[in-house]
């Protein structure tokens, strides 16, 4: 496996987490029992990522794992827009591309 | 042992003398047309709103089925249209009490007497119903019964009738042959969800629905008679079933106070056994279908069959679950948004998730794959704590939007590191404050976006 085939996987998973966050959000809505599909879900998306991290883990330079999954939180914002209509403005578009800043510089 | 004690029950239920079991409801059917000896283009009437096996059973004995549409508000036979379809070949009707219903049966059980017709009764549903306090299943010349549909159970029917059955009862036995592979299993996953109806229930009667396409769902069984094991299944749950009727109705009069519903005739007792709702389109009655997941559409090929949605009534349900058939997200949480709160909360949130960071950390040092991480109590604790994380999480998110309250939860990157210097001894080159800061910047502007 190269790379290019880890970054996939990456990639992936963090789509999978962003999703999962976005049921989450959703789900957080209702009543917390087992008959909450979207927190099910969440749950379900959230495992399925976190499987495809570990499995990328073992073969991506570290670096790349973490610019990449800093990118959750680019995710979460175009998400909040096109799903759950939510407004951005100025402010968190600069807060979360501060916020996204320091974590890969914390993590080289 | 059990099968005779079964006869006789069921033969007091219904103040009947003769009782003869069955493997399934429709054998019971299709054996006793077939003792009729029906003639090439003998007409059996049964209505139009009925499962498949019927008219299946009818032509397998070499009867003609002759469908006929039911009245929209009882789905019972419609008397108008029963008359309209009576010939000089028709040999018998069979009433179907639908869902439990037995309106209109007194109607067509005249009708029969004054045209020389045998009145065959399908309860099904019906054990237990009646009408100006006759029992349903007593009023027809002959009466089939299913131990599924009421009951949970294998397989299992029984003909009833106060006419002679040891011709039948030696036809039974001569066609029995061994049952197919997968018969019981299916019959014991329809009856489950038929009287208990849960999801998952309903997800593998879908499953089966489907793989059996094919009309061999709807097929005569090859076994005929009926096996102790069924008997003493439906004998056991024949004791609780007058008390499972009073839940039924309960349910049912809870449910007719919202909407537009079966109709019961005013003299008519009806076991409930499907709650049904009548909607005006079958557009209406697909969104009716999306709001829970037990809904199905019933038997096609009616009128009504676009136009309805029905759930087997468990007498298990309450008045919230029959709530959440008929009304907007009952479980949808009430509150008022308030993004300072939410963004309190997502910061109480990553401190937990953080100290519960460093404790996993202290306990993966000392883990392995055994019983005894129990006793493993920062392994434990951190655990417990990102569970507790992830409740406070939810309530952040309740408050507040996603696009604040997610990135705030970044400042667990601060939180791990400010914790890893106290507890772990780190240390922080100048780089990494500078990140820190910036996160923490970042986290203020979003969470200051969030009051704008």
């Amino acid at each position: 496996m190269n790379a290019n085939m880890a970054m996939l996987l990456i990639l992936i998973s963090s789509v999978f987490g962003a999703f999962s966050t976005l049921l989450f959000k959703m789900g957080s809505e209702f009543k917390m029992n087992l008959s909450n599909k979207k927190m099910m879900g969440a749950v379900f998306l959230a495992g399925f990522s976190f499987l495809f991290y570990l499995y990328a883990l073992k073969h991506a330079p570290l670096t790349f794992i973490y610019l990449i999954a800093s990118i959750s939180y680019i995710w979460a914002v175009i998400l909040a827009k096109t799903i759950l209509k939510e407004k951005i403005n100025k402010y968190k578009i600069a807060g979360v591309c501060l916020v996204c800043m320091g974590i890969i510089i914390l993590q080289i | 042992m059990y099968k005779e004690k079964l006869k006789q029950q069921l033969g007091s239920l219904l103040q009947a003398k003769n009782v003869a079991l069955f493997s399934s409801c429709r054998n019971a059917l299709y054996t006793l047309l077939l003792s009729f000896d029906l003639a090439k283009g003998d007409e059996i009437i049964v209505q139009k709103f009925i499962c498949d096996s019927l008219p299946n059973a009818i032509t397998a004995a070499g009867g003609k089925p002759v469908l006929v549409e039911v009245d929209e508000k009882t789905f019972n036979l419609d008397l108008e249209e029963v008359k309209k379809n009576i010939t000089d070949r028709t040999k018998a009707i069979i009433f179907v009490h639908t869902y439990g219903n037995p309106s209109g049966i007194v109607e067509v059980k005249e009708l029969c007497k004054e045209r020389g017709l045998i009145l065959i009764e399908d309860i099904a549903h019906a054990l237990g119903a009646s009408y100006g306090g006759k029992k349903a299943g007593s009023f027809g010349d002959y009466t089939v019964y299913s131990f599924t549909k009421q009951l949970i159970n294998f397989g299992g029917g029984a003909l009833i009738t106060n006419h002679d059955v040891k011709e039948i009862v030696l036809l039974r036995d001569s066609l029995d042959q061994s049952p197919g592979f997968m018969t019981y299993p299916k019959r014991f996953m329809g009856s489950l969800y038929e009287t208990r109806a849960f999801s998952l229930s309903k997800v593998l009667v879908d499953f089966v629905r489907r793989k059996n396409n094919l009309r061999i769902a709807n097929d005569l069984d090859k076994k005929f008679t009926c096996s102790e094991v069924e008997a003493y299944l439906a004998l056991r749950q024949l004791k609780s079933l007058k008390s499972n009727i009073r839940k039924r109705s309960r349910n049912f009069n809870y449910l007719s106070n919202f909407v537009k519903t079966q109709k019961i005739e005013e003299k008519a007792q009806s076991s409930h056994n499907y709650l049904s709702i009548i909607a005006s389109d079958r557009q209406k009655a697909e969104s009716l279908l999306k709001k829970s997941s037990l809904f199905l559409f019933p038997w096609k090929g009616s009128k009504i069959s676009d136009k309805q949605v029905f759930v087997p009534n468990s007498p298990k349900f309450n008045r919230k679950k029959i709530d959440s058939f008929v009304k907007e997200n009952t479980n949808k949480v009430e509150t008022k948004k308030n993004n300072a709160l939410a963004v309190s909360l997502a910061l109480i949130c990553t401190v937990i998730i953080s100290v519960a960071q460093i404790l996993l950390k202290f306990g993966s040092e000392a883990f392995n794959i055994s019983l005894n991480q129990i006793y493993n109590y920062p392994l434990v604790g951190g655990m417990a704590l990102y569970f507790m994380g992830a409740i406070v999480l939810v309530y952040a998110f309740r408050q507040g939007e996603l696009s604040v309250v997610y990135p705030v939860t970044a400042s667990s990157f601060v939180m791990v590191a400010l914790l890893s210097i106290f507890f772990l001894n780190e240390v922080l080159v100048l780089e990494k404050w500078l990140s820190l800061g910036l996160i923490t910047l970042g986290v203020s502007i979003v969470g200051l976006g969030g009051e704008k």
